[in-house]
């Protein structure tokens, strides 16, 4: 009967990978999404596979002639990302309008990546920064190829990008019901360098999608909710992705 | 599974169950600061310093925490309050304080990290902690008084600045745009005295309140912080579907697993009819619910109830319950559902007076004075307006929890956040087959109510389990169960029909309304006279007629909620009003003022409204306006919006920001205090051997401050300071009789009551000192500074009286009992105005900023009526701006959480500024008139009419959401 059958914290990728792979299994980061739907259900016999003593937490920068990569483990929690100045401001501000003060110090970068929610403005940030995760035993790979493919599996370990350089340039728009309600469709741009930019949308596809050039918009077909109808999201998210170009290109 | 962690600086090493949450964990190990408010992590209320950072407790198990460090609040408490605690407590940063604990977790974090912090850091801080009370406003001044405290500095005493008198009290003048208003925190409390007005010791004073330490610690205060020995854990099943007969129920499995106490449903409790709205007796028919029914009539409607040792075991037990259910077609629209070919809500037959059940329409209520049509016909002009308003919820951070014991004389206990605790037990006393006198109702701290618990919701399920099992049992509802279950605020289609003459005198007022009551009659007929009773009672007209059908639909029950129908009239009224006097070509505010009530003017629809209307040749005289500061609330309001801006083109078009336009919204708003001769409040006081005094009031204080503004109230008349008068409330065996907190009358009804007893305990005072003093005339005697002091100025303490008579002379205890019903509804009035951005390209609204003036008579204590204000003008501007209930095709709720259901947080909030304008009510305890209602009324018309100033475009439909606005405005020219 019970909701939770074990609770397993894993020292080591290996041990965790191997017990992920049991019946019944569930990986957390911070547990903010898992935990309550475990819970909601008295027969789900979970096996919780906590992965906060493998070693992924933390955030590092590698130069490599004049390009630095920053990487930050998949078991940094999002306030991690707020109090270190490696992190790029752009970033910074989408953590906050990612989870509010209570949350974001639960959740971590490899919930919210392993999530691929369509709504969340954090993952559509590191999008639009062209950014590169890993899978344990597995090479990187861009992230849009992560949320573009059907199901995929493994345990995050770490995502990295390439620090923005002086040149770069970047910022979000984004429509709500409220300035922090989470964005009915949002747009974060970045540019890294003149002339040069993509940006990344959500609340217009099941994950976040990247738009390098205005046509493509075309070709969004949005579900709607109560929240935006899907005609009323393709607007927004032309008139969103306007607004952005432009302020990427002044 | 064991774990081991430092709890508050001690290390600890325990049992766990896998399934058990860090919040559960807490609370279990004697933890209770840290509170319950939802599964998901939505409300903060559990948040506590995991690791030094805040973080929520309630979407993390408890295994999660091995290895680590836990604070909670307890870990501050000494006899001495924190630095933090005193800033909240000194500010009144707390109003239930439900989350006030965690609010001080998170000020204690970021002061570490950050001394020096700005608003923007403080909100950001906050903006994990929900709340619907404070609107963030007193706790983000408490927050930066903490700093201040901590880096060394002092602070100036908390407390309103005074303005003087933009006006004479009664006529207009002109605000000049280059007058600035006081430069002062928006947390503090603008206060215009009235020269009517007497200065006191107590009463008018920024006093702390009374249970402010027990909230800032996290002591034991409401219902969950208390356990019973043995305590059983109940679980709904809820139906999944809008509408459906229960053809069968098999419990066989659920009662067979280990751990299950009792599973009830309709076949194994008895068919007692009732209706669940808190209500003085006799509640209004129809009489339509059932503890457990064969029928089930909205998505979340009670099917059955589990008894079990856990909540886990009472989880699994509701999933092996059978129910075989016949589907049945459902109606949500309030139109649609009296259609002939709607399917029919209410086709039993034991309920009796539902006035067209075919139809489903519960009641109908007429109302008329003068001659409405005959009136329109002599009118220059008639102009009617359809508005459609919808359903929002209450959302109190603490659900509804209840738990109920048979005691060691085998009576029914009930512990149960509730605002109307007598009328649970009379009501609950019927369905339970007992007498009254064997229920005892007892209401703790609640943390946060707003009419969704001016209810008998909960308390008949765990009252049926605790006899079924002879053991405790509690049930809290979750997050879900809120929305779905619980109480509502009613949808409502509402037509105005008004005749005008040219001078732009009304002549008549016509308003059609259907209210949408959702499945079951509760509050449908009290909600809806009072959108009658508000919708036109604002504006004189000789003729005005109030024509209402209130209806049955399969939405979630709609039930009372602060404001209780004035909000959806208010701005449905004030939206025609501002829209007709575009018509005519006239300045709005000119043209309501022309019309809208004034000292003297009778109320003339008034007294055919309500639960005790009378019939028009059974009335000699109609109540009058008594008092009204509105003038001075709108002089006060239009310096503080800039009013002028709103004529200003570069202002309301930006050139340099082609999408965007700006606006300036005013509503005028009037409430009522109580309800005439049926609100009844009690008082009782006795005097201590020290000369300090116990005050047991039956009134229910949800966190809006009744307690201190009623022990403020005696300890005025009694000469004491408030430190020497000891409130308790409520207690059905112990308190007075109270019909509970609504309907505006705590201060102004039960507060007279406090007034009269204190008086009576003040008369015997006066004599026992008379004698002490030999002094002829106890009555020249007066009671100042715990003294008895007559007019040669000799004096006895009162202290001294108090021992005289317990234990010298003429032995007695000093004592008075008093109970007050007011034959009159002295109104408040308030002046709304709003400032708001919006993006034309995109349909958002920015709320820039909100202010409120009201004319709340004497605000006893203005920092707890400031806060009135704050919280209320939150909550309007959800249902103005955010909040909607909505369904999928089955007739479910999809946004049954917080989140997706909106409500505002900390790091959003628009500027709030709240002036507190004085008149002298002379009906009311030292002035008094209502204040916790009026601030739902204004800010939904004040934001239309402030994106009319921006776009010249009319949205009759709230709320003002993104798409909404965008399908209106993109069809004109802007
Ligand atoms: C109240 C609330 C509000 C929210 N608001 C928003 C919002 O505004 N916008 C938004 O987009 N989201 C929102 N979310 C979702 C939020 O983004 C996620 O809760 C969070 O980012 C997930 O982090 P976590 O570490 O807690 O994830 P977990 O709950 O631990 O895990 C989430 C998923 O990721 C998997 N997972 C975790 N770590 C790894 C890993 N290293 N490798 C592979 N798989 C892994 C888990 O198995 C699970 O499937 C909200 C959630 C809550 C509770
Ligand atoms: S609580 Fe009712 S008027 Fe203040």
């Amino acid at each position: 009967m019970p909701s939770v059958l074990a609770y397993h914290r894993p020292q080591s990728l290996d041990e965790a990978q191997k017990l992920a792979s049991e019946k019944n299994a569930v990986l957390i980061g911070g547990g903010t999404l898992v935990i309550p739907q475990v819970l909601a259900n008295p027969s789900s016999e979970t096996e919780i596979i906590d992965l906060q003593s493998v070693g992924l937490a933390g955030i590092t920068s590698e130069s490599e002639g004049s390009e630095t990569s920053i990487k930050i483990g998949a078991m940094s929690r999002l306030s991690d990302l707020i109090n270190n100045d490696k992190i790029p401001h752009l970033l910074q501000e989408l953590c906050s309008k990612e989870l509010p003060s209570t949350l974001r110090t639960q959740a971590t970068i490899g919930g919210t990546i392993a999530e691929r929610s369509s709504e969340s403005i954090l993952l559509s940030g590191f999008l639009a920064l062209n950014a590169e995760i890993q899978i344990h035993e597995k090479n990187w790979i861009p992230l849009n190829e992560y949320l573009q493919s059907s199901s995929p599996t493994g345990i995050i370990t770490a995502i990295k990008f390439s620090s923005p350089s002086h040149d770069s340039n970047s910022c979000f728009h984004t429509v709500g019901r409220t300035p922090m309600d989470v964005p009915i469709v949002s747009a974060v741009g970045y540019s890294e360098s003149k002339g040069k930019f993509q940006v990344s949308l959500t609340g217009v596809a099941e994950v976040p999608t990247l738009i390098t050039a205005a046509d493509e918009l075309a070709n969004l077909n949005p579900q709607g909710d109560f929240r935006g109808s899907s005609d009323y999201r393709k607007h927004l998210a032309s008139v969103l992705y306007k607004r952005v170009s432009e302020e990427l290109q002044a | 599974m064991k774990i081991s962690f430092s709890l508050n600086e001690q290390q600890i090493e325990t049992e766990i169950e896998l399934h058990e949450t860090l919040l559960q964990l807490l609370r279990q190990r004697g933890m209770i600061s840290v509170r319950y408010g939802s599964d998901s992590g939505e409300t903060g209320a559990g948040a506590v310093l995991i690791d030094g950072k805040l973080t929520s407790t309630d979407c993390m198990l408890a295994a999660q925490i091995d290895g680590h460090d836990v604070i909670t609040v307890e870990w501050f408490n000494k006899p001495e309050l924190h630095p933090i605690q005193a800033a909240f407590v000194a500010t009144g940063a707390m109003q239930s304080g439900y989350s006030t604990p965690a609010m001080i977790l998170g000020t204690w974090e970021l002061l570490n990290r950050n001394p020096n912090p700005t608003e923007h850091e403080v909100r950001d801080m906050l903006s994990g902690i929900l709340d619907r009370e404070t609107a963030y406003v007193k706790p983000v001044e408490a927050v930066m008084r903490a700093a201040a405290l901590m880096r060394g500095e002092t602070n100036e005493p908390f407390g309103p600045v005074y303005l003087p008198p933009l006006t004479d009290g009664k006529n207009p003048v002109d605000v000049s745009p280059t007058d600035h208003g006081p430069d002062a925190s928006p947390a503090v409390p603008r206060v215009v005295p009235s020269k009517d007005v007497p200065d006191m010791a107590v009463v008018g004073k920024p006093e702390v309140k009374v249970d402010a330490v027990r909230l800032v610690k996290g002591n034991p205060a409401f219902t969950d912080d208390f356990e019973e020995r043995g305590q059983l854990i109940a679980k709904v099943l809820r139906s999944p579907h809008a509408h459906a007969n229960i053809i069968d129920i098999d419990d066989t499995k659920a009662v067979a697993l280990p751990g299950v106490h009792a599973v009830i449903h309709y076949k194994n409790t008895p068919r007692v009819k009732y209706a669940s709205g808190g209500q003085s007796w006799p509640n209004p028919h129809p009489h339509d619910q059932v503890s457990f029914d064969n029928k089930v009539r909205h998505v979340g409607d009670r099917v059955a109830a589990v008894a079990a040792e856990t909540k886990e075991i009472a989880q699994a037990a509701l999933d092996l319950i059978k129910v075989e259910y016949e589907i049945l077609p459902y109606v949500l629209d309030e139109i649609e559902t009296m259609e002939p070919d709607s399917p029919v809500i209410h086709d039993e037959a034991d309920t009796e007076e539902i006035y067209d059940a075919d139809r489903n329409i519960v009641l109908r209520i007429e109302a008329e004075r003068g001659d409405v049509e005959k009136g329109a016909i002599e009118a220059d002009h008639v102009f009617e307006d359809t508005f459609k308003v919808h359903q929002v919820q209450q959302v109190p951070i603490e659900p509804h929890i209840s738990v109920a014991w048979l005691d060691s004389d085998e009576r029914l206990v009930v512990r149960t956040a509730t605002q109307v605790p007598f009328h649970v037990r009379r009501m609950l006393a019927p369905l339970i087959g007992r007498d009254i006198k064997d229920v005892r109702v007892i209401k703790p701290r609640i943390g946060g109510g707003f009419g969704a618990k001016q209810e008998m919701l909960i308390e008949d399920i765990v009252a049926h389990l605790a006899i079924a099992t002879r053991r405790p049992v509690k049930l809290e509802l979750d997050r879900s169960e809120e929305f779905i279950a619980s109480r509502s605020r009613h949808p409502q289609t509402l037509t105005f029909t008004t005749g005008v003459e040219d001078s732009g005198k009304l002549v008549s007022q016509k308003l059609r309304l259907i209210g949408n009551t959702g499945p079951y009659g509760t509050h449908g007929q009290t909600v809806q006279t009072v959108a009658g009773l508000r919708g036109l009672t604002s504006y004189n007209a000789e003729n005005k007629k109030f024509d209402c059908d209130v209806v049955y639909t399969n939405t979630p029950v709609a039930g009372a909620y602060r404001g209780y129908g004035a909000p959806q009239a208010e701005f449905a009224l004030e939206a025609h009003m501002e829209d007709i006097a575009h018509s005519l070509g006239k300045d709005p505010i000119e043209f309501k003022r022309q019309n809208w009530v004034k000292v003297g003017d009778e109320l003339n629809i008034a007294p055919h409204l309500g639960e005790r209307a009378v019939d028009p040749e059974d009335i000699d005289e109609y109540p009058k306006i008594t008092s009204n500061g509105i003038e001075e609330c709108i002089a006060q309001g239009k310096r503080s919006i800039k009013w002028h801006r709103k004529d200003d083109p570069e202002w309301v078009s930006p050139k340099d920001q082609p999408n965007i336009r700006r606006g300036l919204g005013f509503a005028f708003c009037m409430h009522g205090t109580a309800i005439p001769f049926l609100d009844m409040g009690g008082c009782s006081i006795k005097i201590n051997d020290d000369g300090s005094f116990n005050m047991l009031v039956g009134a229910t204080d949800l966190g809006t401050g009744a307690d201190t503004v009623l022990g403020q109230i005696a300890a005025e008349v009694l000469g004491v300071p408030l430190s020497d008068i000891q409130v308790y409330s409520s207690d059905t065996d112990v308190t007075p009789f109270d019909t509970g907190a609504y309907a505006s009358s705590t201060t102004y009804i039960s507060g007279t009551a406090a007034k009269l007893a204190a008086e009576k305990v003040r008369e015997r005072i006066k004599e026992r000192a008379a004698k002490m003093l030999n002094i002829k005339e106890p009555c020249s005697i007066e009671l100042r500074d715990r003294k008895a002091i007559a007019p040669d100025g000799s004096s006895v303490s009162i202290e001294d009286i108090a021992m005289e008579a317990f234990h010298l002379e003429d032995h007695e205890q000093i004592m008075g009992t008093a109970s007050y019903v007011s034959p009159e509804c002295p109104a408040p009035f308030a002046a709304q105005f709003a400032e708001i951005e919006m993006d034309i390209d995109t349909g958002q609204v920015t709320i820039i900023k909100l202010v409120m003036a009201v004319d709340c008579g004497v605000a006893i204590n203005p920092v707890t009526a400031s806060g009135q204000v704050e919280g209320g003008m939150l909550q309007a501007l959800g249902y103005a701006h955010c909040e909607e209930y909505a369904f999928d095709e089955t007739g479910k709720m999809i946004n049954d959480s917080l989140g997706p259901y909106k409500i505002y947080r900390a790091d959003e909030m628009p500027d709030f500024e709240v002036f507190l304008v004085q008149t002298m009510e002379d009906s009311g305890p030292f002035g008094a008139k209502a204040v916790a209602e009026i601030p739902k009324d204004g800010v939904a018309p004040a934001i239309r009419n402030a994106i009319i100033n921006a776009t010249g475009v009319a949205i009759n439909e709230i709320p003002f959401t993104p798409e909404r606005v965008w399908q209106k405005i993109r069809k004109s020219e802007i």
